[in-house]
C-alpha cells in the first residue's frame, strides 16, 4: 500500500530545496509523480533500478520540498524541472510522469526538449478532448477525501491505509500533498487548456500507459490522448488502475524498460 | 443589545423529495417555480415586518443549495433598502473570497447603502467549503484572496480622489472609480463571521465586528480571544457590540404553536447533517494539519459539524438526539413562551461573557409565516425591550451605534485607502498607549503620526492628505495641525496649503541622526539579510523591560508581530535571549528584577 514518506536525500535547484530520491545505475530517468506525492518504498523502482539512474524529487510544494512564493501552477513546476535538468545537466533523459506527473512531462516537453530521449506518460492527464459539458474526468473532489484511495488503485474497496499506525508526519505529508494537488488540479480541472496546441513541439517517441481498471479517465481518452502527440502510441496495463505503478509495478517497470529499449526512429 | 432577524430563505418544501444532500448535489428539477416565487415574497414580507416590530435584518447568501435560495445579498438588501424604514442591514454576507469581481461587490453595496440612507451592515464572509463547488475559485488560497478583495473593496469604498488601478496578486482592475458613493464614508461597518479562535483575533486585529453561528458554548472561548486580541491592539476592552452570536429563536403563547415552531427549528437543525463530506472541506480550504488528525482520528471521515457536538453548561457533549432543553441550554435553539426564551438567551449570554447582537433565526424550514408573524410579534412585544435595554456584562461603555462603531478601527482600515506603513505604526502607537494609558493622550501620539507621516512623503502635505491617511476627522486635522503650528513644529507653506516640518524638529531629528549613526545602514542590512535568507528579519532595540521592533524585512505582510512598535519581553523572548547574552550577569539580574517587579 502507498504511503509518503520521507525521501532520503535533499536538492536545491535554483534556491528551492526539494527532497530526492536517487537510486540505480545507468541512463537518467526522472521521475515525475502523481498527486498522491512519492513513495519510497515504490515496488516499480528496484526493477528500473537495474536499468536507469533514477532520479525521484518530491515536487515543490510536496513532501517536504519547500514551496516558494512563485509557484503556483504546472506551468511554474515545469520551470523547475528545466532548470533541474539545467543543474544536473541531464542528457537523453528518459522522462516518466504519473498522472498529474505526465501532465507536469507535457508541460516540459512543449517547453524544451533537448534533454530529452522519450516520455512515458502513465495513465496521463493534462489535455482535454471531450465538449464542454462532458467531463474528461472522473470528479475526484466529489468524493471524500479518506475515500480517494479506492479510484485510484483497481479493486481496492476502499482507502486500507492504517494512517494511525504510521508517524504523525506521514498523514501531514499526505495532507499537504493533497493541498498541493488541489491547488494545480482544482481548475481547470486535470488540464491545461492551452497545452494542446503546443503538443507538435515534442517530436519524441512517447508512450502512453493506461491501467485498464482505470476510473479516473477512459480507454478512449488515453487513446485520444496519444493520438495528440507526434510519435505516441498506447499500452494497456491488465489488473491496474490509475495508479498502474502502484498496482502492477513489475509490468509498469517492464513497459518502461522495453520501450527504452526499442531504437529510435528518426521522423523522416 | 440588538437583534437581528433573519431567515435563510429555503426551499424547504422540496427537502422531502431530494435524495441525500441539500447542498450542491440536490438536483434543481425537485424546487417548484411557483413555489419560489411564493417563498421569495413570503421571506421579504417577513423582513419588512421586523423593521416595523423595531428589529434590525440580517440576509445571507448561498449557492447550488435547496437550504438558501438567495444567491446575492445585494439582491435581497436592494429591495429592503426600499421596503424598509429603521432597520440596519446586514450583509452576513458576502463570498468575496470566491467573487471573481471584488469591485462588482463594492459597487453594489455601495447603491444599497446609498439607496438605504446608510443603513449597510457591511458582513465579509469566506464562505463554507462547499461554496468552493459553485464559484469553482480554488479552496487553495482561500484567504489570501480574501484579504486583498477586503482590502480593494475597503479602498474602493474609501478612496475618492481619483479613479486609480490595482495590479494585485490575485485581482487587477485598470480603473477603479465608485459612482455612487456610500453614505456611511469613507465605509460601512465591517462585519465577518468567526467561528475559531484564530479568526476570531484576526478579525479583532481589525476591530470589525465578530459573528459566531450556532455553536453553542464553543462561543466563550472565541469571544475571550476577540477580547483580548482587541484589548492588546486598540489599547481598551471591546465593547459587547463587537460580538455577535447566532441561535434559532421562537416564542409563542399556547403549548401547540410552541410545539409546532419548535419542530420546525428542529428540522432545521436535521437538514444541516444532509451535507456530503467531501463538500465540507476540499482541501486545501482547512490547514493540512487538521486533514492529517483527520486521517489518523478515530471517527474517519467525518467532519465534526453535526449538532451533537455542541456542549451544556455542565461540560457534557449534547445527546446525538438532543432534548429541546437541551438545545435551549446548549444555545442553540431559543424557545417558549417570550420570558421563557427570554431567560434562555439571557442565561446563554451572560454564560459566554456577553455579545452585543443577537442574530436571531426567526424562520427556519417549514416554518409558516403566520408562526412567524406571530413569533416575531410576541418577541417584539416582551423580549426585545429587554434585550435592547441590556448594559454590557463588564460595563464596558457601548461603543456607539453602529455607524460612529467603526471610529476607531478605522485607524486600521485606513491601510486600505493610504500606506500600510501609517497605519501599522498607528497601531504600534496605540499599544504602547495600552501600556501606559495614564501617560500618553491620543492628540500626542496623532502628532507623532504625522510626524512619520511627512517623513514618509518626504515633504509637505495638505491637510486632507494627512486626515485621510491617519484616519483621522478633517475638523480634528486641522485642529491638532494648527496646534502643531502654534508650538513651532510645523510650519505652513506661503500659500497656506502644505504643513513642513519646521526648524525645531528638524534639530530633533538632527540630533537624532547623530545618537543613531548608520540609520541607512540598518535598514540596507536587514534588508540583504531577508534577500540572502528568506526569512523575516527584524531590527529590535531595547527600551526598559522590552524589546521594541524598529524595522522589519518580511515577504509576507501584516503580521502583527512585525508592527513597528510592537513589544515583547526582554525576558523570555528569542530576540531578548539574544540582547541578553551581551550583557554582564549583574546587568541580567538587574532587568530580571525590574521586569519580574513590573508585573507584579
Amino acid at each position: 500500500m502507498f504511503y509518503p514518506r520521507a525521501l532520503p536525500g535533499r536538492a536545491t535547484i535554483a534556491g528551492t530545496s526539494v527532497e530526492l530520491l536517487e537510486v540505480g545505475s545507468g541512463p537518467d530517468l526522472l521521475y515525475l509523480h502523481a498527486g498522491e506525492g512519492a513513495d519510497p518504498a515504490a515496488a516499480f523502482l528496484p526493477p528500473l533500478a537495474r536499468h536507469f539512474r533514477v532520479l525521484m524529487p518530491s515536487h515543490p510544494g510536496f513532501g517536504l520540498s519547500d514551496l516558494p512564493d512563485h509557484v503556483a501552477t504546472m506551468d511554474d513546476l515545469s520551470y523547475f524541472y528545466l532548470d533541474w535538468m539545467d543543474h544536473f545537466d541531464l542528457k537523453d533523459v528518459t522522462l516518466v510522469g504519473s498522472s498529474i506527473g505526465a501532465w507536469l512531462a507535457l508541460e516540459i516537453a512543449t517547453k524544451d526538449r533537448s534533454r530529452l530521449s522519450r516520455l512515458v506518460l502513465d495513465n496521463p492527464v493534462g489535455l482535454r478532448f471531450g465538449e464542454r459539458t462532458e467531463r474528461d474526468f472522473f470528479d475526484i473532489f466529489h468524493e471524500s477525501p479518506t475515500e480517494w484511495t479506492k479510484f485510484y488503485l483497481a479493486g481496492a474497496p476502499d482507502d486500507l491505509r492504517d494512517w494511525a499506525a504510521e508517524p504523525e508526519d506521514v498523514a501531514l505529508r499526505a495532507a499537504r500533498n493533497r493541498e498541493m494537488f488541489t491547488r494545480l488540479a482544482w481548475a481547470p480541472y486535470l488540464h491545461n487548456p492551452q497545452l494542446k496546441a503546443r503538443l507538435h513541439r515534442i517530436d519524441l517517441p512517447a508512450l502512453v500507459l493506461w491501467g485498464e481498471q482505470d476510473r479516473i479517465a477512459s480507454r478512449s481518452y488515453a487513446g485520444s490522448f496519444a493520438g495528440a502527440l507526434p510519435q505516441g502510441e498506447c499500452w494497456a496495463i491488465a489488473g491496474a488502475g490509475h495508479f498502474a505503478s502502484v498496482d502492477q509495478p513489475a509490468a509498469f517497470a517492464g513497459a518502461i524498460v522495453d520501450f527504452a529499449r526499442r531504437p529510435i526512429t528518426i521522423a523522416a | 443589545m440588538d437583534v437581528w432577524f433573519f431567515t435563510e430563505q429555503s426551499h424547504q418544501p422540496a427537502w422531502d423529495k431530494i435524495p441525500g444532500a441539500l447542498r450542491v448535489s440536490a438536483p434543481g428539477k425537485y424546487g417548484d417555480p411557483a413555489m419560489s416565487s411564493k417563498l421569495l415574497n413570503t421571506y421579504l414580507d417577513q423582513y419588512v415586518l421586523a423593521d416595523q416590530l423595531g428589529m434590525n435584518i440580517m440576509v445571507n447568501e448561498h449557492h447550488i443549495a435547496s437550504t438558501c435560495m438567495n444567491p446575492s445579498v445585494q439582491l435581497t438588501l436592494a429591495i429592503l433598502a426600499r421596503q424598509t424604514k429603521q432597520a440596519r442591514l446586514l450583509s452576513l454576507g458576502s463570498l468575496i473570497s470566491n467573487r471573481p469581481d471584488p469591485v462588482r461587490v463594492a459597487e453594489e453595496f455601495a447603491v444599497v447603502d446609498s439607496l438605504s440612507g446608510g443603513r449597510l451592515e457591511m458582513g465579509l464572509v469566506k464562505g463554507a467549503g462547499w461554496e468552493l463547488f459553485a464559484s469553482n475559485s480554488n479552496p487553495v488560497g482561500l484567504m489570501d484572496r480574501y484579504w486583498e478583495a477586503h482590502d480593494l473593496i475597503v479602498k474602493a469604498m474609501s478612496y475618492n480622489e481619483e479613479p486609480f488601478s490595482w495590479e494585485g496578486k490575485h485581482f487587477h482592475y485598470r480603473t477603479i472609480n465608485l459612482w455612487p458613493r456610500c453614505v456611511q464614508q469613507p465605509h460601512p461597518p465591517i462585519w465577518s463571521p468567526a467561528n475559531s479562535v484564530g479568526s476570531a483575533r484576526s478579525v479583532a486585529t481589525r476591530g470589525y465586528r465578530s459573528a459566531a453561528f450556532l455553536i453553542g458554548f464553543a462561543a466563550k472561548p472565541i469571544f475571550e480571544a476577540y477580547r483580548e486580541r482587541y484589548a492588546e491592539i486598540f489599547g481598551e476592552e471591546p465593547a459587547d457590540d463587537r460580538l455577535a452570536y447566532m441561535g434559532l429563536c421562537a416564542v409563542g403563547k399556547t403549548k401547540e404553536d410552541i410545539d409546532r415552531r419548535k419542530a420546525s427549528m428542529r428540522a432545521y437543525i436535521a437538514s444541516l447533517a444532509r451535507s456530503h463530506e467531501a463538500h465540507a472541506a476540499p482541501p486545501g480550504y482547512a490547514p493540512p494539519g487538521d486533514f492529517a488528525r483527520l486521517l489518523r482520528g478515530p471517527s474517519r471521515g467525518r467532519m465534526d459539524g453535526a449538532i451533537s457536538a455542541r456542549y451544556l453548561p455542565n461540560g457534557q457533549k449534547m445527546s446525538d438526539n438532543p432534548t429541546d432543553e437541551e438545545l435551549s441550554q446548549a444555545g442553540v435553539m431559543f424557545w417558549g413562551e417570550p420570558q421563557q426564551a427570554l431567560d434562555q438567551i439571557l442565561a446563554f449570554n451572560e454564560a459566554v461573557g456577553g455579545f452585543g447582537h443577537f442574530l436571531m433565526m426567526g424562520q427556519a424550514a417549514d416554518m409558516a409565516h403566520e408562526d412567524v408573524v406571530d413569533s416575531l410579534t410576541l418577541f417584539s412585544e416582551h423580549v426585545l425591550p429587554t434585550l435592547k435595554g441590556l448594559k454590557d456584562i463588564r460595563g464596558t461603555a457601548k461603543t456607539g451605534n453602529a455607524v460612529a462603531a467603526w471610529s476607531r478601527p478605522q485607524a486600521c482600515d485606513i491601510l486600505a485607502a493610504g500606506d500600510h506603513g501609517i497605519a501599522r505604526r498607528r497601531r504600534g502607537a496605540e499599544k504602547v498607549m495600552q501600556e501606559h494609558p495614564k501617560n500618553y493622550s491620543k492628540s500626542a501620539n496623532r502628532a507623532l503620526d504625522v510626524m512619520d507621516y511627512l517623513a514618509q512623503v518626504g515633504g509637505g502635505a495638505r491637510a486632507a492628505d494627512i486626515a485621510d491617511a491617519l484616519g483621522i476627522a478633517r475638523s480634528s486635522a486641522d485642529q491638532l495641525l494648527k496646534s502643531m503650528v502654534f508650538g513651532g513644529y510645523l510650519v505652513l507653506s506661503a500659500e497656506g496649503r502644505n504643513y513642513y516640518p519646521s526648524l525645531r524638529m528638524a534639530r530633533v531629528g538632527h540630533w537624532m541622526s547623530q545618537s543613531y549613526p548608520d540609520l541607512d545602514r540598518h535598514r540596507a542590512i536587514i534588508e540583504d539579510i531577508h534577500a540572502q535568507t528568506g526569512e523575516v528579519v527584524t531590527l529590535s532595540m531595547q527600551n526598559d523591560c522590552f524589546m521594541q521592533m524598529m524595522g522589519a524585512a518580511s515577504s509576507g505582510d501584516d503580521d502583527p508581530h512585525l508592527e513597528t512598535g510592537a513589544k515583547v519581553p526582554v525576558v523570555g523572548s528569542a530576540i531578548g535571549s539574544a540582547a541578553l547574552t551581551t550583557k554582564s550577569p549583574r546587568a541580567i539580574n538587574r532587568l530580571v528584577e525590574r521586569a519580574s517587579a513590573s508585573t507584579r
